[in-house]
């Protein structure tokens, strides 16, 4: 495939970037961008491969497509590290992010998306991002922090400065870098203000056990909450936003989650494979390594294409078919192993319930085409405008 | 401090790691084949089943009832099944042999 083909940071390209990645995966399935200089692995069994192998694809150093975007960005965040490091930190956290310890979360997300419902259910018109998903996951996270109702329009503003992308953006921007100025001032008043609360077994209480035990410095604890809040937002607004669409695409098995909402979680799976709102998760070629005959050489940027994976014919017949009743959890929307997402429970969690509601609600609910607005962030793909009428 | 993992075919496999992780991470920070971790230790999967043989499951905590959920679904479930993401290793299980199922899931 040429490379000027594609560039996934052309907003004409997220609109719909699947026939795309179908051709590579047919045609060139370990793909070099050679204008930007990344290579993309489309194949599930090659994305999986990468996953696993954590000493040929590090995470140290790569947290986007672009080269040197983590000089701009003091706080290390352990997402871009590599073990012994990033062994020491995920073994703080996971205990705390197991389906059993976010249960307690469910009926704080129900009586919250009950809420955010409220307002607008005479008027028979929402935007469901808007007024809804773009709020439940801050929201909940919010919990998780102790982030005051009044400061979190704030956290949730800086987070999406840093992760917007204009058109064709391919660099840091300084509205990027305002975003993460933002949240990094924010969480260092909030850690100073919390200094000596009582260990509660909360996720914040556990950030500032590791930083006064020093488990963790100062910077990295900033930087873990920085990425709390980047990384449970967006992505989970977006996967909302997606299967809202995707099941007012398919009515008929919109109706079958109508009838029996105990299948809603099989449908969460599905839109994850089908449409995922992670699209990409980078590495860098830490060892020379050859992969279906390409030579990818040390230093290199590898795009994980997860959602493309999820897309391979080879693992999962029928894959371009969104088919709730398959259900597989052999996707790789979280990511896999050692780095595989964290919030992974939680995120199920609020799908789960927010469409529980939405179901209940308004189970056949329209959507606005024309209203659609796609936000831009070549790894997160979704809506940030998804007007609905019910 | 050592780990040995015994494949479904029999297969040994002894991996060096530092106490305070988990059985899970032993694997794959050592990339032991027929361990996958999918969900990287969150409770998830439960593609780090494993089998722990009695008397070292003496000097272990007993699974949760987060891990026994997980374990009513996986295909070759045994008395002495465990996930190994729950399985944290202290300086007392140097040594500790586990067992592998023929396929995780
Ligand atoms: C549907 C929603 C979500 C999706 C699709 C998603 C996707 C991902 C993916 C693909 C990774 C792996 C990154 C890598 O391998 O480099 C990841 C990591 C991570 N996610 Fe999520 N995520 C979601 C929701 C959340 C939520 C709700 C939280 C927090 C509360 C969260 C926190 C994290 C963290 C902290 C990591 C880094 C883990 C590590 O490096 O060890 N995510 N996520
Ligand atoms: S690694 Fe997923 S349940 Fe243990």
């Amino acid at each position: 495939m040429d490379s000027a083909e594609l560039d996934p940071y052309d907003h004409g390209f997220q609109w719909d970037p699947y026939p795309y990645y179908r051709r590579l995966r047919e045609q060139d399935p370990v793909y070099f961008n050679r204008q930007r200089g990344f290579w993309l692995l489309t194949k599930w069994a090659d994305v999986h491969q990468a996953f696993r192998d954590f000493k040929t694809f590090a995470s140290a150093g790569a947290v986007a497509l672009e080269a040197d975007a983590v000089d701009k960005f003091p706080y290390p965040m352990f997402i871009s590290t590599d073990p012994p490091d990033h062994s020491r930190v995920r073994r703080l956290f996971a205990p705390l992010f197991t389906p059993e310890k976010m249960k307690v979360l469910e009926d704080y997300t129900r009586r919250r998306t009950r809420e955010f419902l409220k307002p607008h259910l005479s008027s028979g018109r929402l935007d469901f991002v808007g007024d809804l998903a773009a709020r439940i996951p801050m929201d909940v996270l919010a919990v998780l922090l102790k982030i005051p109702a009044t400061d979190q329009d704030n956290v949730r503003g800086w987070a999406d400065d840093l992760i917007a992308r204009e058109d064709k953006q391919h660099d840091v921007s300084p509205r990027n870098v305002a975003g993460y100025m933002g949240l990094a001032a924010y969480f260092e008043q909030h850690v100073a203000t919390h200094l000596s609360m009582s260990m509660d077994g909360s996720l914040l209480g556990a950030l500032i056990r590791a930083e006064t035990e020093a488990v963790m410095s100062h910077a990295e604890v900033i930087g873990a909450l920085i990425l709390f809040a980047i990384a449970g937002n967006e992505t989970t607004t977006k996967t909302m936003g997606n299967l809202a669409l995707r099941l007012w695409q398919h009515p008929e098995q919109r109706r079958w989650l109508v009838d029996d909402p105990s299948l809603i979680p099989q449908a969460v799976e599905e839109l994850l494979r089908f449409d995922g709102s992670s699209q990409i998760i980078v590495r860098i070629v830490a060892q020379d390594i050859e992969m279906r005959g390409k030579q990818l050489k040390k230093g290199q940027r590898v795009g994980l294409c997860i959602v493309s994976a999820g897309r391979d014919e080879e693992k999962f017949p029928n894959a371009e078919t969104f088919d709730i009743r398959r259900g597989s959890r052999e996707h790789m929307a979280f990511g896999h192993g050692t780095h595989a997402c964290l919030g992974a429970a939680l995120a199920r969690l609020e799908i789960r319930v927010v469409f529980e509601e939405i179901l209940r609600l308004m189970p056949d609910y329209q959507i606005e085409e024309s209203g659609l607005q796609l936000a831009h962030n070549p790894n997160v793909r979704g809506y940030s405008r998804l007007p609905i009428q019910f | 401090m050592k780990v040995v993992f015994i494949l479904s075919d029999g297969t040994r496999q002894t991996v060096e790691v530092e106490p305070g992780g988990t059985l899970m991470e032993a694997a794959l920070l050592n990339m032991v084949p027929g361990v996958e971790g999918m969900c990287g230790g969150v409770c998830s999967c439960a593609t780090c089943h494993c089998y722990v043989s009695a008397p070292w499951q003496q000097t272990l905590e007993g699974p949760r009832s987060g891990e026994l959920e997980m374990l009513d679904a996986v295909t070759y479930r045994r008395a002495d099944s465990r996930l190994g993401c729950q399985v944290t290793l202290t300086s007392s299980l140097d040594g500790i042999e586990v067992m592998l199922p023929p396929s995780q899931g």
